[in-house]
């Protein structure tokens, strides 16, 4: 198989999608750096209220796990954005079994995208050092507000 | 395992340092009143936390350092292409040991692992698949391993290699097949 043909079979699904990973705007893997800054900008601003927030109840070791948005392929506008987490409470029954008992709980948290908010703008938005109490472009709620109907 | 092109951890550890100090403020708040009635109550604990053998907390610091080992060995595994296989980034939550007072020795662990996959479809929705397993190390069944032999085997440069005394798979080998399985869905 030639090269030319193995990066034809990579590029042809993504050339058939109307809608595409953010990371993958505007070509494959192209977005990826800048959607990390954002998606780092988030996770700080979680860890840092976390401990204070979300993390008293009853999962005190709740992590954030990942972030993906869907951007139309040809606009570049956002359509969605999914925020995964995670959070585990582990003890020892001291009277009982040998076996940790474990209670785990996951979660898969939708952020308020405005439709048509093109990428650049969110991604410019939410970079910054207070992303996670920044409100979403031309919304007035924040991705922090986002979690606490979520989690 | 772990995938390197997204996703973060937080400092569950000062989170637990917080809920267990809290949670030793309210057992002392509870044992006043109950010492006072019961001044040589038998406590009748079978296992114990590893973190608190031979006492409450004195295994803080080695046990965390333990637990970081670990994930970080994880970590590099992952960076060495170990995750490629699946789908999901998987993150190391939680490590948890218990130790069988009677000989003190290390009768349990498990480790738990999350993991999450966001895909876009073309319709422009994004299809979550997040889980979390709960593996156990590979300990002996009948009898445990002493809590320094625990300790030591572990302290080396890939705790993931290490094979404990009385058991048959590496820690690596056990964890592969623990991922194996479906992960638990909530």
């Amino acid at each position: 198989m030639s090269a030319t043909t193995t990066l034809l079979l990579a590029v042809l699904p993504w050339l058939a999608a109307g809608q595409i990973d953010a990371r993958d705007h505007p070509r494959p893997s192209e977005g990826t750096a800048a959607f990390s800054v954002m998606e780092r900008a988030l996770v700080r601003g979680f860890d840092a209220i976390c401990g204070d927030t979300f993390c008293e109840g009853d999962f005190s070791n709740l992590r954030a796990l990942q972030l993906r948005c869907a951007v139309q392929r040809t606009s570049g506008a956002v359509t969605a954005c999914v925020w995964s987490f995670a959070g585990s409470y582990a003890y020892v029954d001291a009277e009982k079994e040998a076996t940790p008992v474990v209670e785990a709980r996951t979660w898969a948290c939708s952020l308020p995208i405005v439709p048509g908010t093109p990428l650049p703008v969110l991604l410019g938005t939410l970079s910054g050092r207070d992303a996670l109490d920044t409100p979403l472009p031309g919304s007035r709620q924040t991705p922090y507000e986002a979690l606490t109907d979520c989690l | 395992m772990m995938r390197s092109d997204g996703g973060a951890g937080g400092s569950g550890r000062q989170r637990g340092l917080v809920m267990r100090l809290w949670g030793g403020l309210l057992c002392v708040l509870w044992a006043v009143p109950t010492l006072a009635a019961d001044p040589a109550p038998d406590s009748g604990q079978r296992f114990v936390d590893l973190i608190d053998h031979p006492a409450p907390e004195a295994n803080w610091d080695r046990f965390f350092a333990l637990e970081d080992h670990l994930a970080q060995a994880f970590g590099a595994d992952c960076a060495d292409g170990a995750c490629s296989a699946r789908p999901w980034f998987l993150l190391p939550m939680q490590l948890r040991c218990s130790v069988r007072v009677a000989d003190a020795t290390v009768a349990a662990c498990v480790w738990v692992i999350a993991g999450s996959d966001l895909r876009v479809r073309a319709v422009g929705r994004i299809e979550p698949d997040v889980v979390v397993w709960r593996c156990p190390l590979p300990l002996p069944v009948s009898e445990g391993i002493p809590v320094e032999a625990f300790h030591a085997a572990l302290d080396v440069d890939d705790p993931l290699s290490v094979r404990l005394p009385g058991t048959r798979s590496t820690v690596r080998q056990s964890l592969h097949a623990c991922l194996a399985h479906p992960g638990l869905r909530s």
